[in-house]
């Protein structure tokens, strides 16, 4: 641009020079002309500058814009891309602490978001499903004894394998089931004569647990179990044989309820009373109505007769409450009412009352104590026309918790038979646990046998472990 | 919708009539959070006590009765409380049942660490299928849920939002305080080669205190070390120079100290929560206790810091050495 102005320049120089000659005028003239000339370029040239300078700047100035436009359109993306506000981890484990511009960016952050009000962004979570929790718990048991003619002992066997299914079923109730694969020898406190010779080993597979559980049908503080269950009677019969703290259950329970727990089927009403008509305390009343076959429980009291038509009535009442900061009380009593045989002319009545004491560690170190007692009553028929007999029997439970994974107790028992009062049978059993992890643990139990049964000194060796998701188990087992 | 709306105005009504905010905590890191986001209009309980495993707390019915009367019922969210489910089920309250306004889930939000990406079976201990339970231990996810637990109880109760916001806004600015305060104390000492007890549970703390992990006491989550991990774990301590081993309130101590004497190293015991020990009575505390109880063991253990303000080569030495520190 700059030479095509100047070659015009000489051109019109060059023009002027070749006129000049020919113009006649005073030697004056010429030079203002070229004056004049020479004024005009430099006019032309100023424009001519104002102009480069004008589009320079206009130049600039979209330049500028153009980087603001991009500058813009990064922030958006960046925007998009950013999830909802988080604690954005500002380095892996180990690496270096926030600096000060990320302390203050998850300051300013949080401190939006606790304006805006939204609500919490969703945490990503790995797929959920529909399926049920599934566990499977193989419990296996080994006994040594001196005593040779008792079937039951010096044996190794898997005696139970449980597959234990919970879900819920929709928003009101949840659904349990809980199948059990069993191989066991009968070995009553008190057998019948000549019984231990007969058994062999009985292999079975069954519905121990089937249920649903309503915990939110619009009554307050009232849930509901309906199908089939272990009956609350007491503290023990609750459990499943692999959560017992001991290898066996107590002698009383065995002799009363049934060798493992009595189960039957019906409907369980549980009630907790509201604490602030109660002065704050926990109290809870249960009532069950029960087919009262004794659910093929070989219950040596609910006899397992399906000829029944009477069903059995079970109440249980439970308080609990804090002695101390650490050390809690639980107090239950439990009466279970039911027809032996089809005439409905002969009863068994049982009355059972609890008490569990529990001190848990301050320092939070698992140095945990438990002391457990159940002594029952039972008042029962006898269907080969005997006199009703009037049975009591007691155990006694301590348990103290050595570290995360080991626990030692003592179980004192003592029982009458309930079907001849005359009979009795106690034992002294210590056992030690350990917990290799949540979900094995060994077990070793002494038990010396004693009574009018024949005596025994046993070994027990109990192998449990737990494959799947995690069962839930009453607060007081500790593990 | 509907039903969400009439259980919000339930909820807002009850606590309108009985004037305090009931709020029951799983753990004593959220109580304490609630605490100072409600003052005197929260009536806060927590299911534990503070020294002890979280996994093992004991749900006992006593605790039911308060979870029974309870507006907000604020828990973990993932699977560190086994006994959550027990809780809940013997509160016998609808209003803090999962999916109800007064069930908050104190792990929204939280960008979680661990998340397992594939197959997940005991083979790898009691491993947890949703992520590292631990997020607690850091003031950024204290911010968080801070955030999260102020909403919640604005929600159950509107009266007094606007005193829960603020209150939320002081904690979240006294959070970011401390998350400063702590990373200038333990700046000498970035970079302080550790070994813990309790699988990843103090991952997120390093996040806002420079400690580097190298090696954990339990192989795996909640499974004891065989006597052949334990003696691998000592000569790694020794090859690597670890000389601080980080030990919860409620870990084994006496493995912890055998680990230690063995390599050479100090013994820390760090609370994980808050009242562990009675000196980290608050959020704010425990934080500043467990950095100093970690400077203290540094010091201890012939650890020397580092100077920070010094010349850029002498710097740049002190960053080259700070991952191989050890005691002379």
């Amino acid at each position: 641009m700059r030479l095509r102005i100047a070659t015009c320049g000489v051109l019109s120089l060059a023009l002027t020079s070749t006129t000049l000659p020919a113009q006649s005028s005073p030697t004056a003239a010429p030079d203002d002309r070229l004056d004049r000339f020479e004024r005009r370029l430099n006019d032309i040239e100023s424009r001519h500058q104002q102009d480069l300078r004008a589009r320079d700047e206009e130049i600039a100035r979209l330049r500028q814009e153009l980087a603001n436009v991009r500058q813009q359109q990064q922030q958006q993306q960046q925007q998009q891309q950013q999830p909802a506000p988080t604690t954005r981890p500002v380095g892996t484990a180990g690496a270096a602490a926030p600096s000060s511009d990320e302390v203050e960016r998850t300051r300013q952050e949080i401190l939006r978001d606790i304006e805006s009000g939204a609500a919490a962004p969703v945490t990503n979570r790995i797929a959920a499903s529909l399926n049920p929790d599934v566990a499977v718990i193989i419990d296996s048991l080994g006994t040594w004894s001196s005593q040779r003619g008792n079937n039951a002992y010096n044996r190794f066997d898997v005696r139970e394998a449980e597959l234990d299914l919970r879900a819920a079923i929709d928003p009101r109730a949840d659904g349990v089931l809980v199948l059990a694969f069993e191989r066991d020898v009968h070995n009553p406190p008190f057998p019948e004569p000549g019984e231990d010779e007969e058994e062999g080993v009985e292999s079975r597979a069954g519905i121990e647990e089937a249920y649903a559980f309503f915990h939110d049908f619009g009554v307050p503080n009232l849930t509901a179990k309906l199908g089939r269950f272990h009956l609350r009677f007491g503290r023990q019969n609750v459990l499943h044989l692999h959560d017992l703290p001991t290898s066996d259950p107590p002698l009383v329970n065995q002799a009363f309820l049934a060798p493992e727990a009595l189960i039957d089927s019906g409907l369980s009403l549980s009630y907790v009373i509201p604490p602030r008509l109660v002065g704050g305390q926990y109290v809870e009343l249960v009532a069950e109505v029960v087919t009262g076959e004794g659910g093929e429980s070989e219950s040596p009291t609910l006899t397992g007769d399906i000829s029944v038509d009477s069903p059995a009535l079970n109440l249980h009442a439970l308080w609990n409450g804090d002695l101390a900061r650490h050390v809690n009380l639980e107090l239950g009593a439990s009466w279970l009412s039911a027809r032996r045989s089809a005439d409905n002319g002969h009863n068994v009545n049982l009355f059972g009352f609890d008490a569990t004491l529990l001190r848990s560690d301050p320092m939070g170190k698992f140095n945990n104590q438990l002391l457990q007692a159940e002594v029952m009553h039972a008042v029962v028929d006898q269907a080969d026309g005997g006199a009703t007999q009037h049975a009591w029997g007691a155990y006694l439970l301590g348990q103290q918790q050595l570290s995360r994974d080991w626990y030692a107790g003592l179980r004192l028992d003592w029982t009458q038979d309930p079907n001849d009062d005359d009979a009795e049978a106690w034992a002294v059993s210590p056992y030690v646990s350990w917990y290799l992890s949540e979900f094995l643990r060994l077990r070793l139990e002494y038990q010396h046998r004693n009574g009018d049964a024949d005596a025994a000194d046993v070994v027990y060796f109990q192998a449990t472990y737990i494959f799947g998701a995690h069962p839930p188990h009453p607060y007081w087992a500790m593990k | 919708m509907k039903r969400m709306t009439f259980l919000l105005c339930m909820l807002a009504i009850n606590v309108a009539a009985h004037g305090q905010l009931k709020i029951v905590t799983t753990t004593t890191d959220y109580a304490d959070l609630a605490r100072q986001v409600g003052g005197d209009r929260a009536d806060v309980h927590s299911v534990m006590r503070g020294p002890e495993d979280v996994h093992n707390v004991l749900a006992k019915p006593t605790e039911m009765v308060k979870l029974n009367r309870a507006d907000l019922f604020v828990h973990g969210g993932l699977d560190a409380e086994p006994w959550r489910d027990n809780l809940l089920r013997g509160g016998r309250n609808p209003r803090v049942n999962p999916g109800r306004p007064g069930n908050v889930d104190m792990s929204a939000g939280i960008e979680l660490k661990d998340v397992p990406a594939g197959r997940v079976d005991r083979s790898m201990g009691d491993v947890h299928a949703y992520g590292n339970t631990h997020y607690s231990l850091s003031p950024a996810n204290a911010q968080r849920m801070t955030a999260t637990l102020a909403k919640a109880m604005a929600q159950a109760d509107p009266a007094n939002a606007d005193a829960y916001k603020r209150n939320a806004a002081r904690l979240v600015n006294e959070l970011a305080d401390v998350s400063r305060e702590i990373r200038a104390r333990f700046a000498p000492w970035a970079g302080l080669k550790v070994v813990t007890f309790h699988h990843g549970a103090w991952d997120y703390f390093s996040d806002a205190v420079p400690i580097r992990i190298v090696g954990e006491i339990e192989p795996k989550p909640s499974i004891t070390p065989s006597p052949e991990q334990l003696r691998q774990l000592v000569a790694r301590m020794k090859e690597e120079q670890v000389k601080v081993v980080i030990c919860g309130t409620y870990n084994d101590d006496r493995l912890a100290r055998h680990v230690a004497e063995q390599a050479g190293a100090t013994l820390v015991v760090l609370p994980e929560h808050v009242l562990g020990v009675a000196e980290a009575n608050s959020y704010q505390s425990l934080f500043r206790h467990n950095v100093e109880k970690l400077i203290e063991a540094a010091k201890s253990a012939g650890v020397q810091p580092v100077d920070n303000n010094a010349p850029a080569p002498a710097a740049a030495a002190a960053a080259t050495t700070a991952g191989h520190r050890h005691a002379h």
